[in-house]
């Protein structure tokens, strides 16, 4: 996965780590890539995983730093799940803007098999999928298997 | 934090033809696909396994890796890029039970915005076509997608019965095409899909993505990154009204999608003539040209133990001498929509209309199996079987039948139709072909038992949002 598992690697600090170094490339940003940037940090913040207290993320080197959003989304986790992603953005040094994408954006393909035997697929967001196996949402029907009645 | 991958899980290097490269021919793309299952399991489980349809692994894993690099290859095959398209790959647990599955999760990893060569301003793409229109890997450290499988699917208490075909062939009886299911996870993560959400019209942090600038809504003539979040929401739900206008697309339209609409053609009264969408029974015989014409008659029964509704045709018609020869309407519920059929048959109607009691649309189709139907029958819309009830007493006339001016899955003005219906579907709404479409299409929101390796219209939907194709290479493998 590309999102390692950070149990061994994480450490708990008793102070702040340095804010976020400036991005070199804010000042080439866009306004409206800029106004992009801070909705994905705001909501990042705002969605970011409750903790128990600060954590830092080792490096290659053995060097300290903050976690990334997704790191700390790992950290949460619990026990044997799978991390949740969420959406983090870079600025670049152009100016472009890489957004790592979160669960929200994944689907999923389904399949619910109906009184006849017959399959039906269909995609459905990643967050939801689980309604439609258990039934409680229902795929569209679909042309090759639609209802009987 | 990295998105880097250590280099002994590489999986496979698919399509990689060594071409050799002017400076500004783009090279066949290389789809590399990234291991993440451990030993012995999944992509590496080293059950022995008997050759399936051309795929002459001998191991489960050797046998899911060929499909997955096989699935990999098609893309390679048809589309351009300096820069690898890297797909992370697993078999793992998803959520099932007996009787429905997660086949798969999938989702492009990253995307970009306003990098070199881009010719849309703050436009996102999925990183592997913003890695293509670069022309250089903005992300070297980083794959582009992730696919993870369902390592239980067929077993028990996970869809028992119907596993992942593993071979090559669309043969997968009543199992699930492993090649088909990978071919369109993957088109998703290259780019087949809008980053917006469907729900509450908002663009992805504000700003559309590649895909939504060749979405437009006919009825307000807008395409989706110039509508307010309220009219992406309206358009979302606004069926056979929502179409791709990229070029690419849109010239391949004749050569994919066949003449032949179902449609029910109400030719008066004048205040509500005009084309009404229906879904087609599995039973009976298909619609044809010019179709079956005549008067609706609005069915009854009796309310009984069959069918609590007096125009439910759960029991013998009673009105038989009005239906005979006529086009009978009658309501959904209760019965099966065969009963249905054969009460209106045996009354003497000469074809069937089935009025939906849910609200929605498209109408979806009529299941069921009796080969003693002989005549035509459609579900039509609650909505449209109200309008159709409102005028019988000034009395209805209509064809039902195929317009054959028309091509399935596309609009009258010749576009490609987006899937749109109503009430609105998240993860199916807006990010796949329209299932009207005929033949099938690999990126309708289901897959289809008759797919093929071919591309059809989603090669082309790919130069429209970025990639460059190597059309030489056909439509498929």
């Amino acid at each position: 996965m590309r999102i390692p598992f950070l149990g061994a690697a994480a450490l708990l600090l008793a102070a702040a780590l340095p804010a976020r170094a400036a991005e070199p490339g804010a000042s080439k940003l866009s306004p409206k890539a800029a106004a992009a940037v801070k909705q994905a940090r705001s909501a990042s913040t705002a969605n970011a995983p409750a903790t128990s207290g600060l954590k830092a993320q080792k490096n290659d080197d053995g060097r300290l730093r903050a976690p990334t959003k997704e790191e700390e989304a790992a950290l949460a986790a619990p026990s044997g799940s799978a991390p949740v992603r969420v959406t983090s953005v870079r600025v670049n040094a152009d100016g472009s803007v890489i957004a790592t994408l979160g669960d929200e954006t994944m689907s999923d393909l389904v399949a619910v098999k109906g009184t006849d035997g017959k399959l039906t697929t269909g995609c459905t967001p990643h967050n939801d999928s689980s309604k439609v196996v258990e039934g409680t949402v229902s795929l569209p029907a679909s042309r090759t298997a639609p209802e009987t009645r | 934090m990295s998105r880097s991958f250590p280099r002994s899980l590489l999986l496979a290097l698919v399509a990689s033809t060594a071409v050799a490269l002017s400076a500004r021919a783009d090279p066949q793309a290389q789809v590399v696909l990234v291991n993440l299952d451990g030993p012995n399991v999944g992509l590496n489980d080293p059950t022995p396994v008997a050759p399936v349809g051309g795929n002459t692994g001998t191991t489960l894993g050797e046998q899911r890796r060929n499909v997955l690099a096989r699935a990999a290859s098609l893309w390679a095959r048809n589309l351009k890029s300096f820069a690898p398209v890297r797909i992370e790959v697993t078999f793992g647990p998803r959520n099932c039970n007996a009787t429905g599955a997660v086949l798969a999760s999938t989702g492009a990893l990253a995307a970009d915005l306003n990098f070199k060569h881009s010719k849309l301003p703050d436009t996102w793409f999925h990183i592997a076509v913003a890695n293509a229109v670069a022309k250089t890997d903005l992300d070297p450290t980083g794959d582009d997608m992730i696919v993870i499988f369902n390592i239980n699917l067929g077993a028990p208490n996970c869809l028992a019965g119907a596993p992942f075909y593993l071979g090559f062939d669309h043969n997968e009886g009543t199992g699930v095409d492993l090649l088909a299911t990978a071919t369109h996870e993957y088109a998703h993560g290259l780019g087949f899909s809008q980053l917006g959400n469907v729900t509450n019209g908002t663009l992805f942090l504000g700003l559309p993505d590649t895909y939504n600038r060749n979405l437009a809504h006919l009825r307000t003539g807008l395409t989706w990154d110039r509508m307010t979040n309220a009219q992406r929401i309206a358009a979302s739900i606004d069926t056979y009204n929502v179409v791709w206008i990229g070029p690419s697309v849109t010239q391949a339209v004749p050569s994919v999608l066949a003449f032949g609409v179902p449609l029910l053609q109400v030719t008066s009264p004048a205040s509500i003539a005009g084309s009404y969408a229906v879904g087609t029974a599995i039973f009976g015989p298909p619609l044809s040209s010019p179709g079956v014409s005549g008067q609706v008659v609005l069915a009854t029964d009796p309310s009984d133990a069959a069918g609590p509704s007096p125009t439910d045709a759960c029991s013998p018609i009673t009105n038989a001498a009005a239906v005979s020869g006529k086009i009978a309407l009658a309501d959904r519920g209760t019965c099966g929509f065969i009963v249905k059929v054969k009460n209106l048959q045996n009354a003497g109607a000469i074809a069937a209309l089935i009025a939906d009691n849910v609200a929605g649309s498209p109408p979806p189709g009529l299941g069921g199996v009796d080969p003693t139907i002989v005549i035509p029958s459609v579900r039509i819309s609650l909505a449209d079987g109200n309008t159709l009830k409102g005028q019988l007493a000034a009395g209805v006339t209509a064809t039902l039948g195929v317009d054959l001016t028309r091509r399935a899955g596309a609009s009258a003005e010749g576009f490609a139709l987006i899937n749109a219906p109503n009430p609105v579907v998240p993860g199916s709404s807006i990010s796949h072909w329209d299932p009207i479409a005929s033949p099938n299409l690999i990126m309708e929101p289901a897959i289809n038992p008759d797919l093929t390796d071919n591309l059809d219209l989603t090669k082309p939907l790919m130069e429209d949002i970025g990639w460059q194709l190597d059309k030489s290479q056909g439509n498929g493998l």
